[in-house]
C-alpha cells in the first residue's frame, strides 16, 4: 500500500518534470518566433524620431555578445544549462539580473496570494458546508444571491471602489505600494502593521474575487456528498450533527484541494489586475509593466516561474489527495 | 409480554412536486423481546420508509400520524435531540447499501469509536477493545481495523455494518435488506449471522426483505406488506404453509425452482399501484385472480389486533 503510493507520487514527479521540460522549450522557442529581434529592441524601430543607428561591426559584435550568431542548437543547450543555475539573463529596462528582478518580487505575491487564498477557501470552505447542510433555507438561498453577484463584480473595479471609500474617504488603509516608503519603523510590530496595512485591501479584494468559485465548490460538493448512503448510515448510527458534518467534509476535500492547486496558478495571473490598481510590487506588476516596456527576459523568467509554481501546486495537491484518500492512482 | 416496537395505526405521506405519496397506510407492526420479525413486500410497497420513520431519519416533506412505541416510549414526539440519543445507542440499523453505507476516506476503526463517542463516555482503549471484540464476533479480523473500507470484500462490509449496529448492543436492531447487495453464497451465511447476533446480544430484530425464502428461515413471524399496508400477517409457518392472502400465495409461488428443469417460474403480473393516490378498494385488485365484485367497491379488512389477512376473501380462504 505504501509502496504502491511511493510508486504513485514518483510517477506523478516524472510527468511533472517532462512538462515543465516541456514549457522550458517552449519558453525558448516562442520569443524566436515572434517577428522582430533582440536588435530591433535594442535599437528600436528605424521609423522611431530618432533611430539609433547601429554599424555592421557593433552589431556584430552585440550579436556575439549574446551567442546570438551561434546556431539554433548551440542557443538552446546554452539556455538550458543557464536556466539550470537559475540565470535567466538580464533585465533590459533595469539591467541587473532577472532572478533578482523576481526574487524581489516574489515573496510579496505569495504574500498577497496566500493570505488572499487562506482567507477566501477558509470562509469558501465553512460557507458552503453550511450552505450545502442547509440547502433551500433562507440563509442558503441568500447566500446564493450574493456569491455570484460578488463574482462578477471585476476585480479592478472593486479595487478601485476600495481605494475611493476605504483609503481615500475615510483614509482608514494606505492608498498604494506595499510598505510606507521613507519610514523609520519603531520596531518589529510597527513594520508588520505597516505591512498588514498594506495588504489589507488588495487581499480582501483578491479574496472576494476567489471565494464564489470556492463556495459554488463545495456546496455542490457537499449537497451531492449528503445524497450518499453513508451520511443516511451515519445519521442511523446517532451521530451528533457536527461529526455528520466532519465525515461530508472529508469527502469534499479532494476536489476542493485540486481547485485550490489549480487556482494558484491563476492567482499569479490573475493578481496582474489588483497589483497594479493598487501598485503592489507582486510578480502581476512585474508581467505588466515587462510587457509594456518588451523586457523579454524578465518575461520569460517570470513565466518559467509562473510555470514551475503552477506545476509545484498541483503535484502537492496529487500528493496530498493520495493521503486523503487512498483508492487515488491506484486503479 | 411488552412489545419492544409496537407501531400502531402509522400513516406516512410525503408532499413532492408530483404530489402527495401516500406511501405507509394505517400499519400496525410489533416486534416483541428476542423476536426476529420479517417485514416483506416488493420494492416501493414502503418497507424502507417503515424502517426510516421509526428513526426519523426521512423527515423531509413527510407528515406522518399514528402511533410507534419503542420499549414504551412513544417516539412520534419524541423530538430531534432524543431521537439522536436512540439511533445508533438503543435502535441499530443495517442499511440497503451496506457497500457505500461506511465512508470511504475513514478508518473503520474510527467509524466504531466516533459512534461510541456520541453516545456513551469511555476511555479510548476500551472504545478500541469494544470495537475489536465486536468485530470479532462477525468473524473479521480484528487486526484489519485500522484498514480502509475499501479494503474489505462486500461480504466483509456488511458484516462489519452488521457489527456497527449491534455496537452498543441496542434492544432492536433493523436491518433493510441486509443481503440484497450479496450473491447468494454470502447471503446464507449474513441470514445465520443475523439470527446469531440477536440470540448472543439478546436483542430483537425486524429483518425488511423483498425476498421472502431466504428471510423466512430465521424469523419468528412475518409481515407481508402490499401498496403501503400489512396485508397478512402471521407465524413463518402459517405465512409459508398456510398463508391466505392472494398475494402471499402468489409471492410463496414466484420462487425459482431449485430442482426441476423445465418449469416455467410464476410472476406476479403487472404493477403496484401508484402511491400518488388515495383507494377506496382493495390494492391487489388489478393483479389478483379472486377478485369479487366487493372487491372493487369496499376496502377490505385491516391487518389490526386479531385479523390476520387483509382480504375481503376473509381468512380460510
Amino acid at each position: 500500500m505504501d509502496r504502491k503510493r511511493l510508486w504513485h507520487i514518483f510517477s506523478r514527479g516524472l510527468e511533472y518534470s517532462i512538462t515543465f521540460f516541456l514549457i522550458l522549450i517552449i519558453n525558448f522557442f516562442i520569443p524566436r518566433t515572434m517577428p522582430g529581434g533582440p536588435l530591433l529592441s535594442i535599437t528600436g524601430s528605424q521609423n522611431a524620431d530618432l533611430p539609433v543607428v547601429l554599424d555592421e561591426e557593433t552589431k556584430y559584435e552585440l550579436m556575439e555578445y549574446y551567442h546570438l550568431n551561434d546556431p539554433l542548437h548551440i542557443q538552446f543547450m546554452q539556455y538550458m544549462a543557464d536556466a539550470a543555475q537559475l540565470d535567466f539573463g538580464y533585465s533590459i529596462t533595469h539591467n541587473i539580473p532577472v532572478l533578482d528582478i523576481i526574487l524581489g518580487r516574489l515573496p510579496w505575491t505569495i504574500l498577497l496570494m496566500g493570505s488572499a487564498l487562506v482567507f477566501s477557501t477558509f470562509f469558501g470552505i465553512a460557507l458552503g458546508i453550511e450552505s450545502g447542510w442547509n440547502r433551500g433555507r433562507k440563509l442558503d438561498h441568500a447566500l446564493l444571491m450574493i456569491m455570484p453577484v460578488l463574482r462578477s463584480i471585476p476585480p479592478f473595479f472593486l479595487g478601485a471602489l476600495m481605494i475611493f471609500v476605504f483609503s481615500y474617504r475615510m483614509g482608514w488603509f494606505p492608498l498604494s505600494g506595499a510598505l510606507t516608503p521613507y519610514i523609520d519603523y519603531t520596531g518589529m510590530a510597527d513594520q508588520v502593521r505597516d505591512i498588514f496595512s498594506h495588504l489589507a485591501l488588495p487581499m480582501l479584494c483578491l479574496a472576494a474575487f476567489e471565494m464564489p468559485g470556492t463556495y459554488l465548490l463545495v456546496r455542490n460538493v457537499c449537497v451531492q456528498q449528503m445524497e450518499k448512503p453513508y451520511v443516511l448510515m451515519a445519521t442511523a448510527r446517532g451521530l451528533k450533527e457536527r461529526n455528520i458534518k466532519k465525515h461530508v467534509l472529508i469527502n469534499s476535500t479532494v476536489p476542493v484541494v485540486n481547485q485550490i492547486a489549480a487556482m494558484l496558478g491563476f492567482l499569479v495571473g490573475g493578481a496582474v489586475f489588483i497589483e497594479t490598481v493598487f501598485s503592489y510590487p507582486g510578480m502581476g506588476m512585474l508581467v505588466y509593466n515587462s510587457f509594456i516596456e518588451r523586457d523579454y527576459p524578465v518575461l520569460q523568467g517570470a513565466f518559467i516561474f509562473m510555470s514551475l509554481c503552477v506545476l509545484a501546486c498541483n503535484y502537492a495537491a496529487d500528493i496530498a489527495c493520495s493521503y486523503i484518500d487512498g483508492r487515488a492512482g491506484q486503479e | 409480554m411488552m412489545p419492544v416496537l409496537d407501531i400502531q395505526g402509522l400513516t406516512v405521506d410525503f408532499s413532492t412536486t408530483e404530489g402527495i405519496h401516500y406511501v405507509l397506510k394505517n400499519v400496525d407492526l410489533n416486534v416483541n423481546k428476542g423476536e426476529i420479525v420479517g417485514l416483506i413486500g416488493e420494492s416501493g410497497s414502503g418497507k424502507s420508509t417503515l424502517a426510516m420513520t421509526v428513526l426519523d431519519i426521512n423527515s423531509r416533506n413527510r407528515k406522518r400520524s399514528g402511533s410507534i412505541r419503542f420499549m414504551n416510549e412513544e417516539l412520534i414526539n419524541a423530538g430531534t435531540q432524543r431521537m439522536r440519543e436512540l439511533r445508533g445507542r438503543h435502535i441499530g440499523f443495517v442499511p440497503q447499501s451496506s457497500m457505500n453505507a461506511l465512508n470511504p476516506l475513514v478508518r473503520v476503526s474510527k467509524q466504531f469509536t466516533e459512534t461510541i463517542k456520541d453516545h456513551i463516555n469511555m476511555p479510548a482503549q476500551q472504545m478500541l477493545e469494544l470495537t475489536e471484540k465486536t468485530l470479532e464476533m462477525v468473524a473479521i479480523d480484528p487486526s484489519r481495523v485500522n484498514s480502509f473500507p475499501y479494503e474489505f470484500s462486500g461480504g466483509q462490509r456488511q458484516r462489519i455494518m452488521i457489527a456497527l449496529s449491534m455496537l452498543l448492543s441496542p434492544k432492536l436492531i433493523i436491518a433493510d435488506e441486509p443481503t440484497t447487495a450479496l450473491d447468494a453464497t454470502v447471503q446464507s451465511k449474513i441470514i445465520d449471522l443475523l439470527k446469531e447476533v440477536v440470540e448472543q446480544k439478546h436483542t430483537s430484530m425486524l429483518v425488511i426483505s423483498h425476498d421472502l425464502h431466504t428471510i423466512s428461515r430465521i424469523c419468528d413471524r412475518i409481515y407481508i406488506m402490499y401498496a403501503g399496508r400489512i396485508v397478512e400477517t402471521g407465524s413463518t409457518e402459517q405465512i409459508m404453509h398456510h398463508s391466505e392472502h392472494p398475494y402471499t400465495q402468489k409471492l410463496l409461488a414466484s420462487r425459482l425452482p431449485l430442482m426441476s428443469e423445465h418449469v416455467k417460474v410464476k410472476g406476479i403480473s403487472g404493477k403496484p399501484p401508484s402511491t400518488l393516490m388515495e383507494y377506496s378498494r382493495c390494492e391487489f385488485l388489478e393483479r389478483c385472480d379472486r377478485a369479487s365484485v366487493i372487491c372493487k367497491t369496499k376496502r377490505p379488512p385491516e391487518c389490526i389486533d386479531n385479523v390476520r389477512v387483509a382480504c375481503h376473501l376473509g381468512e380460510g380462504t
